[in-house]
């Protein structure tokens, strides 16, 4: 963990515009439950069964650390809980942690969807993770036939950079994944 | 990696060595070998794609009085020219993750000639020798390669060894200084 890593509490809460990210807190834990519970099967991130909410972890703070970290994105007009926000290092890139970057992921309820709070929550994460570390590069993956979601990635500043063929496996057969990512020096 | 169903779905051991083609063939790494890899590692050029300003490190003596250099995470195999079973270079993979469940995983792999053995075509048949040995020997789905974008050479032996282009990774690897773009390319079960 470098220095801007361990400075990056002070981030949080982060907001603009419509949108603010906050660390998840024990009086979330039953909230994250009940939605983990309400994931929609055959939906791109149905994987099966979630476990429980790791109460202890939250009571000794928040689910955040240098490798990984789960936050709750709030609509601002009245600090309604909408959804959620996970990232982790990817360490895939080269034998250097400067070239690790930042993978993120995004659940939105279903009353969030359709009116560009995801966008502006995915440009959000971006500018938290670049602000609060060092790393260069924030990227996503998405089903292919996802495509709210590759439009949501686009209006948020996001460049697609390809397609991974039949890399994940998800309700019992392999599919594409699309790539997107967001540069330190993109505009 | 852990877990008892990514190490079935990676692991390599029903796979058959060594594996030969027109020109080189595909082989254990032994211990007799450890000098000769170390050796490689010292002399890589500074200016190569592949320095990344990795660490040297000792090859795992007892690792290798073991067994192969393979499991269910990585390996690394030896290619050698049929006619005179000279060593031109190592290939290697290891397990990528595109998702939360086992069955997500793919295999990454790299390649390293030594410079006399650069240009002959060596390097193509290696990488599909390997790539077809991979899905014989594992139940994985994908094997992945990934080059900086201006490695043009490897670029063209990827696509001559059956792998198809997929797309640019911005801005990814720090080397020599600065980040630079990676292109990846795959060969998946159902390529023909």
């Amino acid at each position: 963990m470098n220095a801007s890593e361990r400075a990056a509490p002070q981030l949080l809460p982060f907001e603009r515009g419509r949108v603010r990210l906050r660390d998840v807190t024990l009086a979330d834990a039953d909230l994250l439950d009940e939605w983990n519970r309400d994931v929609e099967p055959g939906s791109f991130n149905d994987f099966g069964p979630r476990p429980p909410t790791d109460r202890e972890a939250l009571a000794r703070g928040p689910l955040r650390n240098d490798r990984n970290g789960l936050v709750i994105l709030e609509r601002v007009a009245d600090g309604t809980p909408i959804g959620t926000i996970a990232w982790r290092r990817v360490t895939v890139y080269g034998p250097s942690p400067t070239s690790d970057a930042w993978q993120f992921g995004i659940e939105l309820i279903p009353a969030a969807r359709g009116v560009g709070l995801g966008a502006e929550a995915q440009r959000l994460v971006a500018d938290y993770l670049l602000a609060a570390t060092d790393l260069n590069r924030v990227e996503a993956a998405t089903d292919v036939a996802n495509v709210a979601e590759q439009r949501a990635l686009e209006k948020a500043g996001y460049v697609r950079e390809g397609i991974m063929r039949r890399a994940q496996f998800r309700g019992g057969a392999y599919r594409d994944l699309c790539y997107y990512s967001r540069l330190r020096d993109d505009p | 990696m852990t877990g008892t169903p990514v190490a079935s779905l990676t692991s390599t051991n029903r796979g058959l060595l060594p594996v030969g083609g027109r020109s080189v063939r595909l082989r254990d790494v032994t211990l007799a070998d450890a000098e000769m890899l170390e050796r490689w590692d010292l002399e890589r050029e500074p200016d190569r794609f592949n320095n990344l300003g990795q660490p040297r490190r000792e090859l795992p003596r007892d690792v290798l009085a073991a067994g192969p250099l393979r499991d269910g995470t990585r390996g690394r195999l030896i290619v050698e020219r049929l006619e005179d079973r000279a060593p031109l270079g190592s290939v290697s993979w290891h397990v990528r993750r595109y998702g939360p469940n086992p069955e997500s995983s793919c295999f990454n792999i790299g390649i390293e000639l030594l410079p006399e053995a650069r240009g002959h075509g060596y390097g193509t048949e290696a990488q599909r020798l390997l790539a077809d040995w991979l899905f014989a020997a594992s139940d994985i789905n994908r094997v992945e390669a990934s080059t900086d974008i201006d490695n043009l050479p490897e670029q063209r032996s990827l696509t001559k060894a059956g792998f198809t282009r997929e797309g640019v990774t911005r801005g990814c690897q720090w080397r020599a200084g600065a980040y630079h773009d990676m292109v990846t390319f795959a060969r998946v079960r159902s390529d023909s």
